[in-house]
C-alpha cells in the first residue's frame, strides 16, 4: 500500500521536470535550426573563397581544339629531331603545369568545410536531450564564436588581397601578344577588338567574383553572430525571442540581394562587430588568441 | 601577427610572385617541348611558391584545426549521450504511469 504514494510522488517529479521544460524543446529545435543555417552559410561561402582560390592558381583551361592545336605545334618544333619518351611524357603534360602545393590546398579547405559541419552536427540530438544538455550548449558557445570571427577575418582577406582569374589572364597576355606581332594594321585591330573586350569583362569578373565571396562571407558571420547570441542567452531569451532573433538575419538577405551591395560599408559594419566581440569581457575569453589581428584587417 | 605595414608587404610580395608565375607561364607556353622538359621543374616550383604564399595569408585569419573539429565532436557526443539519458528518463517515467495505473 506504501507503493503507491511512492509512484505518485515520482510521477509528479518526473512531470514537473518535463512541464518546466516543455518550451525548452522547441528552443533547443530554434538552435538547432539556427546552427543547420549558420553551417549551410558558412560552407557556401568556403566553397566560394575555394574556387577562387583555386581559380588563382590554376593554369588556362583550354578546348580540345586548342590542345590538338598545340600538340600539333609541339611534333612542328621537332623539326629534324626525334620524338622520345620524355619528350611525347612533356606533350601529354602540355603546357599545365602542376601545382605542388594543391594538395595542401584541398587539406586547408576540406578542414575549414568540415569545421563548419561539426559545429551543426553537435546540436542534432538537442532537442531530444535538451534536459541534460545545458552544460554542452555553453561549452559550444566558443566555437560558434570563434568560427564567426573567422568569417570575417576571411572577408577582410579577400578586400585585402583580392584573387585574380590567372588562366584567363595567362591567356590574354598571349592572346594580345601574338595579336601585336601582325603586321597588317586592319588585321592586328580586328583581332584586338574582341580581347581589349576581354580586358575590361576580365576585371568587371574578378570584381564581381570577390565581391560574392566577401558577401558570402559576411552573409555566413551574420548568421554566425545570430548563434552565438541565442547560446550565450539560451536560459534567458523566451521561444518568441529566439525566433524573432533569427528571423532579423533575413534583413541581412535582403541587405545583400540588391543589385549594388555596399561592400566597403557592410565589411565595415562587420569589422566593427568583430571588434566589439574581441573587445567584450564576456565573449574576448573564448576567442582563440591566434584570430585576433589577423586576416588582412585593415 | 599581421600588423597594417605586414599586410602591406604581403600585397606587394603577393602581386610579385603572382606576376613572376605567370610571366613564366606565358613564357612556358610559348617553349619547344625540350625548353618545356627543362624549364617545367623551376615553373613547378614557382606556382608552388606562390600557392604557399596564398595559403599563408588565408590562414592568417583562420583559427580551425584537427583539434577544435575534435573537441567539437566531444560536445556533439556529450549532447548525444544527454538525449539518450532524456529518453531512458521518459520511458521510465512511462513505466511508472503504466504501473501506477495498475495499483
Amino acid at each position: 500500500m506504501k507503493i503507491l504514494p511512492r509512484f505518485l510522488c515520482l510521477l509528479l517529479m518526473l512531470g514537473l521536470v518535463f512541464s518546466q521544460a516543455s518550451c525548452t524543446k522547441e528552443k533547443s529545435e530554434a538552435l538547432k535550426v539556427a546552427a543547420q543555417t549558420f553551417s549551410s552559410d558558412a560552407n557556401d561561402a568556403v566553397k566560394k573563397v575555394r574556387e577562387l582560390f583555386l581559380a588563382d592558381v590554376s593554369s588556362p583551361e583550354e578546348s580540345v581544339s586548342d590542345q590538338e592545336a598545340k600538340v600539333a605545334a609541339d611534333i612542328n618544333s621537332l623539326g629534324t629531331g626525334k620524338l622520345n619518351a620524355e619528350l611525347l611524357s612533356e606533350m601529354v603534360k602540355g603546357p599545365t603545369p602542376a601545382n605542388p602545393a594543391s594538395d595542401a590546398v584541398n587539406k586547408q579547405f576540406e578542414l575549414l568545410g568540415r569545421a563548419y559541419g561539426s559545429f551543426a552536427s553537435m546540436y542534432e540530438s538537442l532537442p531530444k536531450g535538451y534536459l541534460f544538455a545545458k552544460d554542452a550548449v555553453k561549452n559550444s558557445e566558443k566555437y560558434s564564436i570563434n568560427l564567426t570571427v573567422q568569417l570575417v577575418n576571411i572577408a577582410n582577406g579577400i578586400k585585402a588581397h583580392p584573387f585574380t582569374f590567372r588562366g584567363r589572364r595567362i591567356l590574354l597576355i598571349d592572346k594580345i601578344n601574338r595579336a601585336r606581332q601582325i603586321t597588317d594594321q586592319n588585321q592586328r585591330d580586328a583581332t584586338l577588338a574582341p580581347l581589349i573586350e576581354q580586358v575590361v569583362q576580365l576585371r568587371l569578373d574578378e570584381k564581381k567574383a570577390n565581391d560574392e565571396a566577401i558577401l558570402l562571407c559576411l552573409k555566413a558571420a551574420e548568421s554566425g553572430k545570430r548563434i552565438s547570441e541565442l547560446i550565450r542567452d539560451y536560459d534567458k531569451l523566451s521561444l518568441g525571442d529566439i525566433l524573432s532573433l533569427t528571423s532579423d538575419a533575413l534583413g541581412f538577405v535582403s541587405q545583400i540581394s540588391n543589385n549594388n551591395p555596399d561592400i566597403e560599408g557592410l565589411l565595415k559594419k562587420y569589422t566593427g562587430i568583430r571588434d566589439t566581440i574581441k573587445n567584450d569581457p564576456y565573449w574576448s575569453p573564448m576567442l582563440d588568441k591566434e584570430i585576433i589581428g589577423s586576416g588582412g584587417n585593415k | 601577427m599581421s600588423n597594417g605595414q605586414n599586410r602591406d608587404s604581403d600585397g606587394i610580395m603577393l602581386e610579385k610572385l603572382g606576376n613572376a608565375v605567370t610571366d613564366m607561364e606565358v613564357k612556358f607556353r610559348d617553349c619547344t617541348l625540350q625548353e618545356r622538359v627543362d624549364l617545367r621543374p623551376l615553373l613547378e616550383e614557382m606556382l608552388g611558391d606562390f600557392t604557399q604564399y596564398r595559403l599563408k595569408l588565408l590562414k592568417e585569419g583562420i583559427i580551425t584545426t584537427e583539434e577544435q573539429i575534435a573537441e567539437m565532436e566531444a560536445i556533439k557526443k556529450e549532447i548525444d549521450s544527454a538525449a539518450d539519458k532524456q529518453a531512458l528518463m521518459a520511458a521510465i517515467a512511462k513505466t511508472i504511469a503504466f504501473v501506477a495505473t495498475k495499483i
